[in-house]
């Protein structure tokens, strides 16, 4: 499991190390925070050990950023010439942490180093971008390797996940239960031919494209969820889980995810909508290892983070002091005449 | 003029009078004495308005959650709404009877829930008193006026301008 990341001058970040629980983690905090820097970082560094790639942990920063230079990752600063990102990880019942970092220079040098980073490969990591890319899956992959085109990988990643093969035999009886909530929720299955996503029901199947794109995330976890993408030891990463979902919808996505972390997933998330951080607070229990993180700026301008277990505790809470601004607003226009 | 209930400490300088409203002590002053109606918890008479205050807490949830057998989350969140509308109804009337509805009433329930929940709270409650004129073609006046309905917690009440000019609220616990 991750435990921790070092930023040194890496984009948004002048100094920032950050803990991680094997279980939840919640980034809270403000557009230009950098929620989402963080969570590519680790997923970048998660990719070295992933048996299905054979990037460097440059290069698939490069690809997740997607910069015109690497360079560009270095925190702008007058005379600032160097950046750095360090990833930690340890497994259970292993002695000493593992690392990797990279060092990279304004004039776009980068020197990786690692710790034992690589010495276990495996299938590890999953990042699920904020648009739905399902839908648009046939023939992407393709494309993708063959041409340049501007999509961060991460798009082209999840569905190389997606599209794994489903394992022979009957599913856990864990992932089986997770199946039927989801199945549920979409009042169906999903089903791919020839890189098309349906969803199939009595009425039949339904492309993706013609599917509301909060059910296509939902048909996403049941694809990740299905084919054992998401499985003991393995991280999930998922950049706004709201975007386009239903509120209502919240309750399951959250359901799910305590349910992945007891199964060993564990799990990153950013977020901006109180209806899915509430849904956590309300269904964290004893067993569930939840930890709130919020990146905020000090007076200074710096990004610092504050990380806490106890939802009262979350502070600065943007998403609270957003509807604060509304309540207040609600209060003073009780006196405009 | 200083006054404590259920925990809270108010202070209204300016206030013209300040009590317990749901007093049920029969020798005090402000002994309410009709239990066929609810009252709600401190009345607050200013030179130009009359402010109703409830306060509730999440505990009271937690103690209706003890008490009903049939306890779901509709409930509860009915049952506040049920009450917090009675309160203010009743005292309206019994405020009413003793000819003090002459100046502009401001109903603020103290409630100490989440921001996002207490604008979902004052929808619904707009909605069950009912605030504004809800038939204007035979109401001359209105309950309350759907702009002074106020739920806020201390941190609200102590930030805004507006209220503060009243008085200020704390929680001594």
């Amino acid at each position: 499991m991750i435990t921790k990341i070092k930023l040194e001058n890496f984009t948004a970040f002048d100094e920032l190390t950050m803990q991680f629980s094997p279980g939840v983690n919640i980034l809270l905090g403000e557009n230009g925070t950098g929620k989402t820097h963080v969570m590519k970082s680790i997923y970048a560094a998660c990719a070295v050990i992933d048996v299905n790639s054979s990037q460097t942990f440059d290069q698939k920063l490069r690809a997740v950023f997607l910069p015109n230079t690497i360079g560009r990752l270095v925190h702008r600063s007058q005379g600032r010439q160097q950046g750095s990102v360090k990833v930690f990880r340890q497994d259970g019942g292993e002695q000493n942490e593992r690392s990797i970092s990279c060092q990279i220079s304004t004039l776009g040098k980068a020197d990786v180093k690692m710790a034992r980073w690589n010495e276990d490969r495996r299938n590890p990591a999953t990042y699920i971008p904020v648009k739905d890319m399902l839908a648009n899956a046939p023939r992407f992959r393709a494309l993708y390797s063959e041409k340049h085109i501007h999509f961060e990988e991460v798009y082209s990643d999840i569905i190389d996940k997606a599209l794994q093969p489903i394992p022979k035999g009957k599913p856990s009886r864990e992932r089986a239960r997770l199946l039927e909530i989801l199945n549920k929720s979409l009042s169906g299955k999903v089903v791919e031919k020839n890189e098309t996503f349906y969803l199939r029901n009595r009425s039949g199947e339904l492309e993706f494209t013609l599917l509301a794109e909060g059910l296509r995330k939902l048909g996403l976890l049941f694809m990740l969820i299905q084919n054992e993408t998401l499985t003991n030891g393995s991280v999930l990463f998922w950049d706004e889980p709201e975007a386009n979902l239903n509120p209502v919808l919240s309750e399951t996505v959250v359901r799910i995810l305590l349910e992945l972390q007891k199964m060993g997933v564990q799990v990153f998330i950013a977020t901006h909508d109180y209806v899915l951080l509430k849904e956590f607070e309300l269904a964290t229990s004893e067993e569930s290892e939840v930890l709130v993180h919020t990146l905020y700026r000090n007076e200074e301008g710096k990004v610092r983070c504050q990380a806490t277990s106890d939802f009262d505790d979350v502070s600065p809470n943007a998403i609270d002091l957003a509807y604060q601004r509304i309540l207040d607003r609600e209060i003073n226009k009780a006196f405009e005449k | 003029m200083i006054i404590t209930v259920d925990g809270y400490r108010f202070d209204f300088p300016n206030a013209l009078e300040a009590f317990k409203f749901d007093e049920k002590d029969s020798l005090s002053p402000h002994y309410h004495g009709v239990d066929a109606l609810k009252a709600v918890d401190v009345m607050v008479e200013m030179p130009d308005e009359y402010l109703f205050i409830e306060i509730k807490t999440y505990d009271d949830l937690v103690d209706f959650k003890k008490e009903g057998a049939t306890y779901d989350d509709n409930e509860a969140r009915k049952w506040l709404i049920r009450t917090l509308s009675r309160k203010y109804r009743e005292t309206f009337l019994y405020r009413l009877c003793e000819g003090k509805v002459n100046k502009r009433i401001y109903y603020i329930c103290l409630l100490n829930f989440d921001n996002a929940l207490k604008s979902y709270c004052r929808k619904q409650l707009a909605k069950h008193i009912p605030t504004g004129n809800a038939n204007p073609r035979r109401w001359h006046r209105m309950i309350l006026d759907k702009t002074r309905l106020l739920i806020l917690d201390e941190a609200a009440w102590n930030r805004n301008g507006n209220i503060l000019r009243w008085g200020t609220c704390s929680y001594i616990g």
